[in-house]
């Protein structure tokens, strides 16, 4: 059903859409016993700066730990990537008519959609930047997520070890897709 | 009573280095599970893609094909094998590259077998994670 709604999307957004493959995702867990930060470099986004159209798609298995026992927890335990593989957000920049694209500065962007995250899927509304500049849109944002929203159970035993809510840090720089 | 702290303390100190402190695996040495060609691995993501999860994921894989696109963002290198067009141009096998002098050796058109670590399929591509190349 996601995929015929994000090719769906695709379909309607081919015009003056922006993409990466190289988007970075960082999550960052500052918890009473410990911290722990992962980084994903392989992901996927696109922005239509017609409609303000805005999707992301990442594979929960390609963030990287410092520790390998912590990335298997993550991976096994918590978000289940056998079960579910990908993360994605699908929604829309809210305030387009308050950016230029067209012209090189930076702007505040609201940001509104579905964030699914462990096969749950939550409204959120966030705020970004999106600088433009030599032909690309550098779009950055930080915003925080929490894991029982997701239906992520942290065992007793580690609760201190998590953060309850997670900072997300995106940076994405978008180039036009030319077709 | 010493021979107890010992033995406790050894416990400690083994859960901390091998457990909690265990090292990546080094993935440049890992043995590939499975060789096929970098189409033949997109097709079954594409075609069945719990198979595919089933089969590739969470695995070192041999991949050879023709190498159409080398990117360089910041400090990662990809290797590219574009075997389809969709919604975000180009798809096919996307290989993130461990950093290695033989990597400047490379050039896009070449037919090339590599190694990585299978993460999944997002829809658009196959990711690989530290792809080193074997010829």
């Amino acid at each position: 059903m996601l995929i015929i709604a994000v090719l769906a999307l695709g379909n309607q957004v081919q015009a003056q859409k922006y993409i990466t493959k190289n988007g970075k995702i960082h999550f960052y867990s500052d918890a009473p016993t410990e911290k722990i930060e992962a980084f994903n470099n392989q992901v996927n986004s696109a922005l239509d700066i017609s409609n303000g159209d805005f999707i992301f798609r990442v594979l929960m298995k390609s963030f990287q730990f410092e520790k390998a026992l912590m990335q298997e927890h993550f991976n096994e335990n918590y978000v289940e990537s056998h079960k579910f593989p990908n993360a994605t957000f699908m929604g829309k920049v809210t305030n387009l008519n308050e950016i230029d694209f067209s012209t090189p500065g930076t702007y505040q962007a609201q940001i509104e959609g579905e964030l699914s995250i462990h096969g749950v899927t939550q409204k959120i509304s966030e705020q970004g930047t999106f600088e433009v500049k030599d032909g690309k849109i550098h779009g950055k944002s930080t915003f925080y997520v929490a894991v029982a929203d997701y239906d992520i159970k942290i065992p007793q035993a580690v609760i201190t070890n998590i953060s309850e809510k997670i900072e997300i840090n995106v940076d994405i720089l978008l180039e036009a897709l030319n077709k | 009573m010493a021979v107890l702290a010992v033995i406790g303390i050894a416990a400690v100190s083994y859960v901390y280095v091998f457990v909690y402190n265990k090292a990546h695996p080094d993935y440049a040495q890992l043995e590939p599970k499975i060789s096929l060609t970098a189409e033949n691995c997109f097709t079954t993501f594409r075609t069945n893609e719990s198979e595919a999860n089933e089969r590739f994921v969470g695995k070192m894989i041999q991949l050879s094909g023709n190498l159409n696109q080398i990117e360089h963002a910041e400090d990662q290198t990809i290797f590219y094998f574009i075997l389809s067009e969709g919604m975000f141009g180009n798809e096919g096998v996307r290989v993130s590259m461990i950093r290695d002098e033989q990597l400047s050796n490379i050039t896009a058109g070449q037919n090339i077998t590599l190694k990585g670590f299978c993460t999944g399929y997002n829809q658009t591509d196959v990711i690989l994670e530290h792809g080193s190349v074997i010829q």
